[in-house]
């Protein structure tokens, strides 16, 4: 199971003016915050086990949570084409 | 200012089930060997390795199913006269679930030496029962070959091959 919370905020603009139209830049800062669970588990035949081995089956569940929390940001900058 | 949505749902759901291919390794004097020594007078015998396909045992199964679900909400609006921002959060939610089922992953260990290891939860040896006792639970090559008249009950061995052990 995976669940993701993601906020963007981003401001864009022109910061220059070239002749065939503007250089745009864009500011971005972006918040994750990541939750993953995985596991497993198995069952299977006592009474099997007995006689495969001497022994009940022995069940060997696992379970890996993983959280992650991520603040980044970025800028970019784009020329603009012919206008 | 304006504001921007979106909404996504998946859902994914899958059942099959696959041949598993078996395989028996018998020794030259093994009682289930139909090459064993001695089985005519004078006849060495020799190692042999069976496959077999169990037609009244399930195959193995798997059923997995997969949720998505996905949502984003944003606002966005001008800033001075050339400018925009936008502002958005998002929240996705993945679930799989697989299940798989395998009966006959076990028989060739059933049929052949068992489990020789040591227990995890005591750390003693393991001890499997008898070969005859284990084999008894299902006697793999004892029965029936298939026929248009008589279905196979029990292994079929009308698809097995027996090659000389390696």
């Amino acid at each position: 199971m995976t669940t993701n919370y993601i906020g963007i905020g981003r401001v864009t603009g022109p910061v220059y003016e070239l002749p065939a139209g503007p250089l745009t830049t864009s500011v971005l800062g972006n918040y994750t915050v990541f939750d993953r669970t995985s596991g497993q588990n198995f069952a299977n035949s006592d009474d099997l086990y007995l006689l495969l081995s001497g022994f009940p089956y022995r069940n060997t569940p696992s379970s890996n949570p993983n959280h992650r929390d991520t603040l980044s940001g970025r800028n970019g900058g784009r020329g603009a084409g012919v206008q | 200012m304006s504001l921007y949505a979106e909404l996504g749902y998946v859902y994914m759901r899958s059942k099959y089930s696959f041949p598993q291919a078996l395989s028996l390794s018998l020794t030259a004097t093994d009682a289930l060997n139909p090459f064993r020594t001695g089985v005519t007078p004078g006849f060495v015998g020799r190692p042999v390795r069976i496959f077999f396909d169990t037609a009244d045992i399930a195959d193995p199964s798997v059923f997995e199913e997969r949720e998505t679900i996905r949502g984003v909400l944003g606002v966005k609006g001008k800033l001075f006269e050339k400018w925009e921002w936008s502002l958005d959060g998002s929240y996705d939610y993945n679930h799989t679930y697989t299940s798989s089922n395998n009966t006959v992953n076990l028989l060739p260990s059933l049929l052949g030496a068992g489990f020789t290891g040591t227990d995890a939860v005591t750390g003693q040896p393991q001890v499997p029962a008898p070969q005859t006792t284990r084999r008894a639970v299902y006697p793999v090559l004892a029965i029936t070959a298939s026929s248009p008249s008589r279905p196979p009950t029990r292994t079929n061995i009308g698809t097995a091959t027996v090659t000389p052990a390696p």
